[in-house]
């Protein structure tokens, strides 16, 4: 690596001929304008080709949500695809979840990308899919909890975007901050199974026909942030609305101070979270919760932080809290000598169910249950919802199969 | 619960309404412990039993075999002072009870006042011997004592006037570390490695003085802080051996006693006068202080401060509220198995354990990514990045010159 050199130091770490103009967030390298966006897109370039990312020949649809990161990545794959002759077809896929303020004026930034990036684009609303925009969730559940349905509905409306355009991989826009964060969200919450897989760079699970992949998991937001910028790229910058989910707030925070502390520490923690992958004892169906898979599961991971939300994690403290008194009421009888070793919980060897993928009744996704975790989900709204009249067939529809007879673009 | 201090636990003792011991209904409660209200004598019960529950291994052995020596680091702090402080009492009731103890203890003091002269002198262990003389043999060493360690190969080298300087006697140990630390990069970087190095000649001196285990004093709290900031320097691989009881890769046993006890309950426990005890303890705890070292305002903008200590405060701000999330990281860490395959490779040469062989891996950009590995950064000391597990190299990263003590 180039190490700062006093008589150079005006000077580009990198070219050495022009003045530096940036500090590397991620190495506080100084760098001109140029040779940073060279870094930033070789290295995912590195990323992509160290992974086999892509097949020449291929159809890829980036899920864009019209803010920074995937418009980045739409950017940077655009540039990498000409420059290094991937011969993949890039398209667009976007997911309208119905939120007022926030989604319908990112989506008019995605419509201008695709026609900046000469790219296709399909747009997949929630409301069409399912009969709900997240604005009547959150109308009819509050704002607490709702990341949950829009994570499980994504996850499936991409499933279907991708089915619809006859594409079995979808590439986002998670960051290495994205990543770290899960990381220690996982940590926290103390969830094994999302701690085991929340770093895979290619997720393909029995639960989804679609392959996801993060070409940009090893790169920084702050990075990304500057070259949307030096690139003047058009992207839409406000945070979703409804983001309640503390936990990841409170792993946001601790992610950016750490990064103060010590840049590297992003890029540290992922690789840990690596390390994790390989530590979790495997058990069939990986634990509860298996449907949702990798990144989505829970949330959506673009919240804003959920500032001023501290219910999710009073909510499982509560939990944790009932459990330990739970335990306590428990009279466990062991043989003498066989208390010692062992972790409480351990005692007691679970009986894990095998996981047979099956087809969802009612819609037909994949699912492990009789119902997919979206029908589930739906049949929960619905049963609260008031008695109203049909105004669209595609509400009635939605559900049953009939996904791909709407017309959505 | 509102009649209390939310901060630390402890009831205001000013408050009119009296409330009854939760446990015993008689005494009065003089502190709220995860959420019940105890008075002294039920609060010191419930810390003993929680140590004791965690020293079942070492309870009187029949038939009668000798007692195994522990050998237990105090730093002067709160968590292994509280911990000496309960060993003590453990070994005078298998006296009194089995005429004999499971276990005896070495009591080593690790001084580190060459690199930080503000810490507590070596001199302070006499407070604690005077105070427990019965609790086994006393001892201080300097961390600087770890080139005492030295590998032998590497001894005949250093004889062999391959290190000059050194070969001509002038070698001093405690120039040696500071050297060492100094040469690092970072702050996050000195006290990581120093970490490594406190540990290893902890270990060292367990295994020369024939210890079967070293008692750690690390409570919950300090368990889930080590969980985070191993993670956040990238050792995620080394977890289960900084944080799990029994076998460590360094052929000592670990084992936290205190791993069920929050910071905050031992910083009430040293704080009152107890029934065996009615000097508190926290007189004796000369390296605590109550001031936190680093105010919110320096965590916020990260200057000066280091991934460990941001990680204490973190907890320490977290576990007021959510004890049981905090416990539930620690379960979580414990659930983690040593990296498959690990044992094959070889051990780390910084911090001896069995690597994940990816220091060699540590790349930050792609100017180094794309360039083949270690172009332009040739490694010095002659220490090779794939020598170290991710985590050493990353501390390692960028440093001048040193003079690393121990051999994997």
């Amino acid at each position: 690596m180039t190490a700062s050199n006093p008589p150079l130091s005006k000077l580009c770490a990198h070219c050495k001929t022009v003045r530096a103009q940036i500090l590397r967030p991620k190495t506080h390298e100084r760098l001109c304008k140029t040779c940073f966006t060279t870094v930033f897109e070789s290295e995912i370039h590195a990323t992509i080709t160290t992974h086999t990312l892509f097949q020449r020949g291929s159809r890829v649809a980036i899920g864009a949500s019209g803010g920074k990161d995937s418009t980045v990545l739409a950017s940077v794959l655009k540039t990498l695809n000409t420059r290094y002759d991937y011969g993949v077809e890039f398209v667009l896929l976007s997911i309208d979840e119905g939120i007022t303020g926030y989604r319908d004026d990112s989506l008019e930034t995605v419509k201008r990308n695709a026609v900046q990036y000469g790219m296709e684009l399909c747009i997949l609303g929630y409301r069409e899919l399912y009969g709900w925009s997240m604005d009547e969730v959150v109308a009819q559940i509050g704002k607490k909890g709702n990341c949950t349905y829009c994570g499980v509905f994504r996850r499936q409306a991409l499933d279907r975007g991708a089915a619809r355009l006859g594409i079995t991989h979808v590439v986002t826009g998670h960051n290495a901050d994205d990543i770290a964060e899960t990381v220690v969200m996982n940590l926290l919450r103390g969830d094994l199974p999302r701690l085991q897989r929340c770093t895979s760079i290619v997720t393909e699970s029995a639960s989804s026909p679609i392959a996801r992949s993060k070409p940009l998991k090893y790169a920084y937001e702050k990075e990304i942030v500057l070259y949307a910028h030096y690139k003047q790229l058009d992207y839409f910058t406000t945070e979703c609305i409804y983001s309640p989910e503390a936990f990841r707030g409170s792993a946001r925070s601790l992610i950016k101070s750490l990064e103060r502390v010590r840049p590297s520490a992003i890029l540290d923690i992922v690789r840990s979270g690596e390390a994790f992958a390989g530590m979790v004892a495997e058990r069939p169906g990986g634990g509860g919760g298996s449907e949702q898979s990798a990144e989505s599961g829970g949330g959506c991971g673009s919240g804003g932080g959920g500032r001023g939300a501290g219910g999710e994690m009073a909510d499982m403290e509560k939990e944790l809290v009932a459990a330990e008194a739970a335990k306590g009421l428990e009279t466990e009888i062991l043989m003498p000598g066989k208390r010692r070793k062992g972790l409480k919980g351990q005692q007691t060897p679970k009986v894990v169910k095998e996981q047979v993928m099956g087809n969802c009744r009612k819609c037909g996704y994949l699912t492990s249950q009789e119902f997919c975790q979206a029908c589930a989900l739906i049949e929960g709204l619905n049963k609260n919802r008031p008695r109203r009249m049909i105004e669209v067939d595609g509400e009635e529809v939605g559900l049953n199969g009939g996904v791909e007879g709407l017309s959505l673009r | 619960m509102a009649a209390t201090d939310p901060e630390n636990g402890l009831r205001d003792r000013g408050e009119p309404a009296i409330q009854k011991c939760k446990r015993c209904r008689e005494n009065t409660a003089v502190v709220v412990v995860r959420q019940e209200n105890l008075c002294c004598e039920c609060f010191d019960k419930y810390v003993r039993s929680k140590c004791i529950k965690r020293m079942e291994t070492y309870r009187v052995r029949y038939p009668d075999t000798a007692p195994r020596t522990l050998l237990l680091p105090v730093s002067f702090g709160i968590s292994s002072t509280t911990l000496l402080y309960l060993l003590c009492g453990q070994l005078a009731r298998q006296s009194s009870q089995a005429g004999r103890t499971g276990f005896s203890l070495l009591i080593v003091h690790v001084d580190e006042t060459c690199i930080d002269s503000s810490l507590p002198p070596r001199s302070h262990l006499d407070a604690l011997r005077s105070r427990f003389p019965d609790a086994g043999h006393y001892t201080a060493v300097g961390i600087e004592d770890i080139y005492q360690f030295r590998n032998a190969a590497r001894e005949v080298e250093l004889a062999a006037g391959v290190d000059e300087e050194k070969a001509h006697g002038g070698f001093d140990a405690r120039e040696a570390v500071r050297n060492l630390l100094g040469a690092l990069a970072s702050p996050t970087s000195r006290t990581d490695v120093l970490a490594v190095l406190r540990t290893r000649l902890v270990v060292e001196i367990a295994k020369r003085e024939g210890c079967e285990g070293v008692l750690w004093g690390d409570t919950t709290t300090r368990l889930a802080e080590k969980t985070l900031g191993e993670t956040a320097k990238g050792r995620g691989f080394s977890i289960p051996w900084r944080t799990a009881d029994g076998d460590s890769p360094f052929g000592v046993k670990f084992h936290y006693p205190l791993r069920d006890l929050l910071k905050s309950e031992l910083v009430n426990y040293v704080s009152l006068s107890l029934p065996a005890s009615r000097e508190p303890l926290l007189l004796l705890c000369a390296a605590y202080s109550a001031q936190p070292k680093h105010s919110a305002a320096s965590a916020a903008s990260g200057r000066n401060i280091t991934i460990d200590e941001l990680m204490t405060q973190y907890f320490e701000s977290i576990e007021t509220q959510y004890p049981s999330i905090v416990a539930n990281v620690v379960r979580t860490a414990g659930k983690l198995q040593p990296l498959r395959g690990s044992a094959d490779g070889g051990h780390c040469m910084i911090c001896g354990l069995p690597g994940d062989g990816a220091g060699g891996d540590m790349t930050l950009s792609a100017l180094t990514l794309n360039a083949g590995a270690d172009e332009g950064e040739k490694p010095r000391n002659g220490n090779k990045r794939s020598d170290m597990c991710y985590g050493c190299a990353r501390s390692t990263y960028g440093a001048a010159s040193y003079d690393w003590p121990l051999e994997p």
